[in-house]
């Protein structure tokens, strides 16, 4: 049990670091904010505390030092310089790395510790002889508190049953209650019960706290952060406070909740929601999957039969499966936000060892994306960060003299588009140099000098295993690794990548992903005896396509649906199954983000819960097809990428003869 | 074991002197303990000085006395069976 709170303890505190790492890179670009300053110090009084209270000493004692500094700048006695920054960001990677070796996993690096350690006593002025002590070691380590007025606050604290158990020790919350400023505790025994009766681990005792500090009723619940979820908690003013001095926060304080800065500060979100670990998540998925497969099959062998009883429940089955299959994908998914946060740190660490000005931004981050996309875009959208940040943004110097803003710009952008995302990493940098790429292709035999290529064929070099304009091999890029394994994961996550560049302007780099590896809505479609899938949420509407309607368009794939003019692709021409064309055929419209195109089919089936299986490496060059899924007879059906679909085929028109470029060929 | 000594009238002392820490969860064990042996007439307590630290955690955690009583250390010798507590 206590394990399981240890371990409760390391994935907070993860997240309580990600927290101050953002907070003190938004506290480098504005220094002076004391709303940041306050929520650095608070995460690191947090991490410190409770830290101690479930035993990692190391982490507390090294924390206390950094939470010292910051109690100095919260106090205006030391300045939240960029060089303390640094330091505090040093600390975050090495309490990552004792995390890491509480969990088992690498050692700490004594040297690096003892470094920052000495720099910060350099930086505060503490004597090297006073040594780190944990937060539970003494009261004599109590921070001075914040400034201003000291008000007098009650704090009842009901533990729940089974606080003790988890290995949670009040009395190392009272300690950090005096450091905070004076602290009475009042105990109350009248729950405890007759020794035959008495339950040990149990937890009978409750307390009501005196406590006068300057605090605010944020930083005295930080206190409690950890035990939160298992205790009664009520924080109010002891005594009325003056009508003058009283602050909204003052005045409800019991109610109020920090809007910003503190996760999970909202008991009732934190009391309805658990910790589950991701791979019983997954594990949930497969299952579901296998549902839907067999589910699927109930409802063909139902619809083969007769029995309306049976029908019945196979319709129920469906509906259900439908249900929980939305259910178990949706606590897989996770905002954006996170993920982009965490990489303003890479952009921070870049632009001091390249000497260049950058600012991260991101628009979308309350986009939504499979966990299991998610720990997957982390390693591309570090390339492509890196790439841009070596060979796309200039040094101030050079853009000084362009005549643009010293301060570079990358910026993230996310949004959903049918059952993909589309992320954007965009930079304001150089832009690909076209004549630089195409020379060093040439350099290297991948064209020849005099191919004429089209800017999306010069970008698509970049893409090519060990290719790099760079003549210099450096720490960040430059050994065209990059691009390549950003391709290479794209395409392992069945998504695309494309570039658009302009000289002098920038680049963006355009990542389409899709939503989910597992289970999508999908629309079964015939063409000939073949059966495909497409995304259901592409789809737009589906209207009848005769000969006469394909003779009134004097043979051009051009269908009218109520006077607009839509292109279509025959699918069986596309994927040269050789058939025989019915009279009357079905266009499915669907959104791509060419515009609306049609799909021309033999036979829309119905809709189709879609179990996605991976064709594996064989048919890894075939981008016009997603996957494939098991039909409840036990046939398979090829997935669909509408999208990829549209842009081959545009392609396919644009391009010369001699390139050589085919559809792939389906078995009719 | 405490609950049997206590039952049976058995004079019960806690040797506190070589504790150097102690949770609530002892605190609460030696306080349901004390009352117990009051209202069953049963002679519980803690020889010589309490411990300044223990002292101390009783005060941080808020229990204005002490629950157990204290009996000079001499007195040990005369009490049989003892129940230490250096959790």
């Amino acid at each position: 049990m206590i394990d399981k709170y240890k371990q409760a303890f390391q994935d907070e505190a993860r997240e309580i670091l990600l927290e101050l790492e953002s907070s003190l890179l938004e506290l480098h670009e504005r220094p002076d904010d004391a709303e940041l300053v306050g929520r650095s110090f608070r995460a690191l009084h947090t991490i410190k505390g409770s830290g101690a209270m479930f035993g990692f000493d190391q982490i507390s004692a090294f924390t206390h030092h950094v939470e010292n500094a910051f109690d100095q700048v919260r106090n205006r006695r030391l300045a939240a310089s960029p060089e303390l920054i640094s330091l505090a960001l040093a600390s975050v990677d090495q309490i990552k790395a004792m995390l890491d070796e509480a969990a088992g996993q690498g050692t700490v690096d004594a040297t690096a510790v003892a470094e920052i350690l000495a720099k910060l006593r350099a930086l505060t002025g503490t004597a090297e002889a006073q040594p780190a002590k944990p937060a539970n070691a003494s009261p004599m380590n109590a921070p001075v508190p914040v400034k201003g007025e000291a008000r007098e606050w009650r704090v009842r604290f009901s533990p729940g049953p089974d606080l003790l158990r988890n290995g949670a020790n009040p009395l190392v919350l009272f300690r950090e209650l005096r450091q905070m400023g004076s602290l009475q505790v009042r105990a109350n025994l009248t729950a405890i019960p007759a020794l035959p009766e008495l339950d040990p681990q149990r937890c009978y005792i409750s307390w009501e706290l005196l406590l006068t500090t300057s605090a605010s009723v944020e930083g005295i619940r930080d206190v409690f952060i950890f035990v939160e979820d298992n205790c009664e908690l009520a924080i109010e003013p002891a005594t009325p406070l003056p009508q003058t001095a009283a602050s909204p926060e003052i005045a409800q304080p019991a109610e109020r909740r920090s809007s910003q800065g503190r996760r999970g500060s909202d008991k009732e979100t934190q009391s309805s929601s658990i910790r589950v670990a991701a791979a019983r998540l997954d594990q949930l998925v497969g299952l579901v999957g296998q549902l839907v497969t067999v589910q699927a099959r109930l409802t063909e062998i139902a619809a083969r039969g007769e029995d309306r009883d049976i029908q019945s429940v196979a319709e129920e089955v469906e509906n259900l499966t439908a249900e929980l299959r939305d259910n178990s994908m949706s606590m897989r998914t996770q905002p954006l936000r996170a993920t982009f946060e965490r990489f303003k740190r890479l952009v921070y660490d870049l632009s001091r060892s390249l000497h260049k000005e950058v600012e991260l931004t991101y628009e979308g981050g309350d986009t939504e994306l499979d966990k299991t996309v998610i720990d997957q875009l982390n390693d591309l959208l570090m390339h492509l960060i890196r790439n841009s940040m070596d060979h796309g943004v200039e040094l101030p110097e050079v853009r000084r003299a362009a005549g643009k803003e010293p301060l570079a710009k990358i910026h993230f952008s996310a949004r959903h588009a049918g059952t993909q995302v589309l992320i954007r990493v965009s930079d304001d940098g150089k832009g690909v140099d076209r004549e630089a790429v195409k020379s060093r292709a040439v350099e290297r035999g991948l064209v020849s000098a005099d191919a004429r290529l089209s800017d999306s064929e010069i970008y698509a070099l970049l893409f090519a295993p060990g290719f790099s304009t760079a003549r210099q091999v450096t720490d960040v890029s430059g050994r065209g690794v990059g691009m390549d394994v950003v391709k290479r994961n794209v395409d392992g996550l069945r998504g695309s990548i494309d570039i658009a560049s302009q000289p002098g302007a920038g680049t963006t780099v355009t990542l389409r992903l899709p939503l989910t590896l597992a289970i999508i809505d999908g629309l079964l479609v015939r063409v000939g005896a073949a059966r495909f899938i497409m995304p259901l949420s592409n789809t737009v509407e589906c209207v009848e396509l005769t000969r006469q309607d394909i003779e009134k368009a004097g043979g051009k794939r051009l269908a009218n649906i109520r006077g607009e003019v839509i292109p279509y692709i025959d699918l069986g021409e596309y994927l040269r199954m050789n058939l025989q064309r019915p009279e009357r055929q079905q266009v499915m419209v669907a959104e791509t983000e060419h515009g609306r195109y049609g799909f021309v089919v033999d036979q829309v089936l119905g809709d189709h819960q879609t179990v996605i299986k991976n064709l594996g490496r064989l048919y890894r060059n075939i981008n016009e097809i997603s996957g494939a899924t098991i039909l409840g007879d036990g046939s398979v059906a090829l997935i669909l990428d509408l999208h990829r679909l549209v842009q081959n085929a545009i392609r396919i028109k644009s391009v010369t003869p001699q390139t050589k470029l085919q559809t792939p060929k389906v078995a009719a | 074991m405490i609950t049997d000594a206590i039952s049976s009238r058995k004079p019960v002392l806690v040797d506190l002197a070589g504790a150097t820490d102690l949770d609530v969860t002892a605190m609460q064990l030696l306080w349901a303990a004390a009352r117990e042996a009051e209202r069953s007439g049963a002679s519980f307590a803690v020889p010589g000085a309490l411990p300044e630290n223990i002292d101390r955690m009783f005060r941080e955690a808020g229990l204005e006395t002490f629950p157990v009583p204290m009996v000079p250390a001499r007195q040990q010798a005369n009490c049989a069976p003892s129940e230490s507590d250096d959790d």
